[in-house]
């Protein structure tokens, strides 16, 4: 029953990944595309390491994955603002009529 | 006395982190990660931080598990409404200045921090309290210095951080 859940968890991640994919494939603005993207990375992964928690039970594995979880939570967003910041600076303009 | 109980807070965290990467409890283990633990404090003070360590990251932990759950709430609740805009590919996004209510530079980065991870926002710039977030057009959390200043529930939160 645990391992269902588990891997019913770590089929909504994939889903919330595929769906951010798709998202990047149907956003063609640059601004609109990073806000997606950040969705995979902390939604699909969150909820990936949640199915890895259930899925390990209550060993050292799950406790290295939690703070694996935390560490990434925290350094993650650091690449989004550095990307973004670095387009804002360098003059990228949002750009409304790009969708198709 | 404060303060060494603090330090030794902080050492013990270090030390549980030392023992769950090494998977292991043997008393060796623990002295071993005793040591590190403190080795790395001292460290981090003397050669690192400007400041003290623990004047530097002064966290109470039941704001931050406080935080932590409403971050986690607000990264699903968001999740959830980006699906429909792929969905229905609303795509408009918007840059704002927000100044923040809070004013402990620790506190203002967590918010910056909390903006990025929740889908749906970026922060693209910070200058003091002033945040530049990159947000979809319809994203009402957080509104511009010029509608007017409002607290957002992040940082009602992270103000009992404050000093």
């Amino acid at each position: 029953m645990i391992d269902l859940l588990a891997y019913l968890l770590i089929t909504v991640a994939l889903l919330f990944m595929a769906l951010g994919v798709i998202g990047l494939f149907r956003f063609n603005d640059f601004y609109s595309r990073i806000l997606i993207s950040s969705k995979i990375e902390t939604v699909g992964f969150l909820t990936i390491m949640i199915g890895l928690i259930v899925l390990s039970g209550l060993t050292y594995a799950t406790m290295k994955i939690f703070l694996i979880t935390l560490l990434v939570m925290v350094t993650n967003p650091l690449s989004t603002h550095a990307i973004a910041r670095s387009a804002f600076l360098s003059g990228y303009t949002i750009n409304q009529e790009t969708r198709r | 006395m404060k303060k060494m109980v603090h330090t030794l807070v902080l050492i013990f965290i270090f030390t549980a982190i030392w023992l769950i990467l090494n998977e292991s409890l043997a008393f060796s283990e623990i002295l071993t990660g005793l040591f590190f633990s403190a080795v790395a404090l001292l460290f981090t003070n003397h050669y690192l931080l400007e400041n003290d360590y623990l004047s530097t990251y002064r966290i109470k932990l039941e704001v931050l598990f406080h935080y932590a759950m409403y971050l986690f709430v607000q990264i699903y609740r968001s999740g959830f409404l980006a699906i429909f805009k792929i969905i229905k590919g609303e795509d408009t996004v918007k840059i704002i200045e927000y100044e923040t209510c809070i004013s402990d530079d620790l506190s203002i980065c967590l918010l910056a921090n909390a903006i990025t991870l929740t889908p749906g926002t970026v922060t693209i710039g910070k200058n003091g309290r002033l945040l530049q977030i990159l947000a979809f057009q319809d994203e009402d959390t957080f509104t511009d210095i010029t509608e007017g200043k409002t607290c957002s529930p992040y940082e009602m939160i992270l103000r009992s951080l404050d000093r």
